[in-house]
């Protein structure tokens, strides 16, 4: 239950049914440590573009397209996570920029 | 670099009363047990329900589990497992009839099969004897292994296995050049909810303030004991969350006040008022399991159910959306002395309104279930209808206190 209830409060932030990434450890005296990573790129790109599933032929067809102020605002709050609050911001765009391509979403300057 | 890939996720069955008791032992090795994690297994029964391991089954599990040798650490009150069958995740088919025979007798003994490899070896290795039928795979942090020229695998077998051809099976398709050196011991199952009970402890809150398990006696039969059964609604007395409110109660209850505990679970507050000698207590749960919950843990602190009357309510955030029976309820709204409220910050927002009603004017509203960061954002919405507000603090989570205004 004490699980149930931080892991709760800890994601209140987020809108009910947005799969999250969690690290959790478990010891054997019952405790418990775990970390709360922000959604998957590809699920936020996916909810961006308003798709069900990316493109089943990247590079060959584009099933939707975004602009960088998506991408931008995707990599703003991927660097709230622990291990990506190093990294600057363009790079985590570039990286973004890198998924939807693998996507068959198309970046653009403007929609 | 951790071994990844151990997780049973293809399709292996996953035994929760397979694993042999853990026990605390200061210098166990790091051991990585990674294993399919059911969703079920996560789903909790309390309202706003948590999304555990996004997509694609990212949730990983890590554990220091020390294996106890013998395991027979726990009372074995053989037979009561301990809801296995419903962690079972698909499996292909039965690796053998043997195998197949014994899983329906879940007070089996198992087998632990301690084997010895090279490190290098040990991920294909893991991946190739879950193949074969083991059970699970525990694998000794590399870390720790990190000069040493083997490490060990601890994998687990349903009785009957043949573990000999086996493990020789899933050495040969490893592709290892040797065979590796095991050793096998039989455990005995235990009865995992027995073993549970007994890590459970009373809870002391404050000086004369215990909140004990219903199966352990009081440490202190002159103090005020809260018997509570631990059942699947939140409130055991140990959250942080639970004792801050306690706290609240016991400095602001004189004798012979109304309380409100919004969100009951198992009904702790509510009871702790009443023993604190408020005059009546009610409970509102948007969670059938705590409606039960809070009624047998009235009955057993020896309370009269009129004393509480615990009502379920519509869960939908809709204030004021209740059944027709409980007008009454609606009836009582600005009468209560002291409101408790420990949920979650969104809740807590959304039914602010909803909350404070209930309190009299000059009435004192607790709510908690908050994280210290959130604070701020609770202070500020709760200031527009609570006066004299003060925040206490318990490792990293606030309960937050004020009182109504006129």
């Amino acid at each position: 239950m004490a699980f149930c209830k931080d892991f709760n409060a800890r994601t209140q932030k987020y809108k009910a049914d947005t799969p999250m990434q969690v690290t959790l450890t478990a010891y054997t005296d019952k405790t418990f440590e775990f970390v709360v990573k922000s959604p998957s790129v590809s699920w936020f790109l996916k909810t961006a573009a308003g798709i069900e599933t990316a493109s089943g032929l990247a590079g060959h067809s584009v099933v939707s397209s975004l602009t960088l102020r998506h991408v931008y605002e995707i990599a703003k709050l991927k660097q709230s996570d622990p291990f990506c609050k190093h990294l600057a911001i363009e790079a985590l765009c570039k990286s973004i920029i890198g998924t939807a391509n693998s996507m068959g979403i198309e970046i653009v300057k403007d929609l | 670099m951790p071994l990844s890939g151990l997780s049973g996720a293809r399709g292996r069955r996953w035994r929760a009363e397979m694993l042999p008791s853990l026990t605390r032992t200061g210098g166990a090795p790091l051991r990585r047990l990674a294993s399919a994690f059911s969703r079920r297994a996560l789903s909790p029964r309390v309202p706003y329900a948590i999304n555990g391991g996004g997509g694609g089954g990212k949730l990983q599990v890590y554990s220091r589990p020390s294996l106890s040798r013998d395991g027979a650490s726990g009372p074995s009150r053989r037979g009561m497992s301990f809801c296995s069958r419903a962690l079972d995740v698909g499996d292909e088919a039965p690796s053998s009839s043997a195998a197949a025979g014994s899983e329906s007798d879940l007070s089996a003994p198992y087998l632990s099969v301690h084997i010895r490899c090279r490190p290098e070896d040990a991920e294909v290795l893991s991946e190739a004897l879950l193949c074969f039928g083991a059970s699970s795979v525990t694998v000794d942090d590399v870390a720790d292994a990190g000069n040493l020229d083997e490490i060990s695998i601890t994998s687990i077998y349903a009785d009957g296995e043949d573990v000999a051809s086996n493990v020789s099976n899933a050495a040969s398709s490893a592709g290892l050049d040797y065979s590796p050196l095991y050793e096998t011991s039989v455990g005995k199952q235990c009865d995992w909810v027995a073993t549970m009970q007994e890590t459970h402890e009373s809870t002391q809150v404050a000086d004369d303030l215990w909140v004990v398990p219903k199966w352990r006696a009081p440490p202190d039969p002159n103090a005020t004991n809260i018997i509570i059964n631990p059942g699947l609604a939140f409130g055991m007395g140990e959250h942080p969350t639970t004792k801050l409110c306690l706290l609240l109660l016991r400095e602001v209850i004189k004798g012979g006040e109304h309380v409100l505990d919004y969100g009951t679970g198992t009904g702790v507050l509510g009871i702790a008022a009443l023993k604190m000698g408020a005059a009546q207590s009610i409970g509102l749960d948007i969670d059938p399991q705590a409606i039960t919950s809070a009624s047998e843990n009235l009955l057993l602190n020896g309370l009269h159910p009129t004393q509480m009357p615990v009502y379920l309510v519509s869960g939908n955030a809709q204030p004021s959306c209740f059944l027709s029976e409980q007008t009454n309820l609606e009836s009582s709204r600005g009468t209560y002395d002291v409101v408790a409220a420990n949920i979650l910050m969104n809740p807590l927002l959304e039914l602010v309104e909803d909350i404070v009603g209930y309190a009299k004017p000059g009435g004192i509203v607790a709510v908690s279930g908050i994280l210290e960061e959130q604070v701020p954002k609770v202070e500020e919405v709760y200031s527009m209808y609570l006066d004299r507000i003060l925040v206490s603090e318990m490792d990293g989570w606030a309960c937050l206190q004020g009182t109504r205004r006129a």
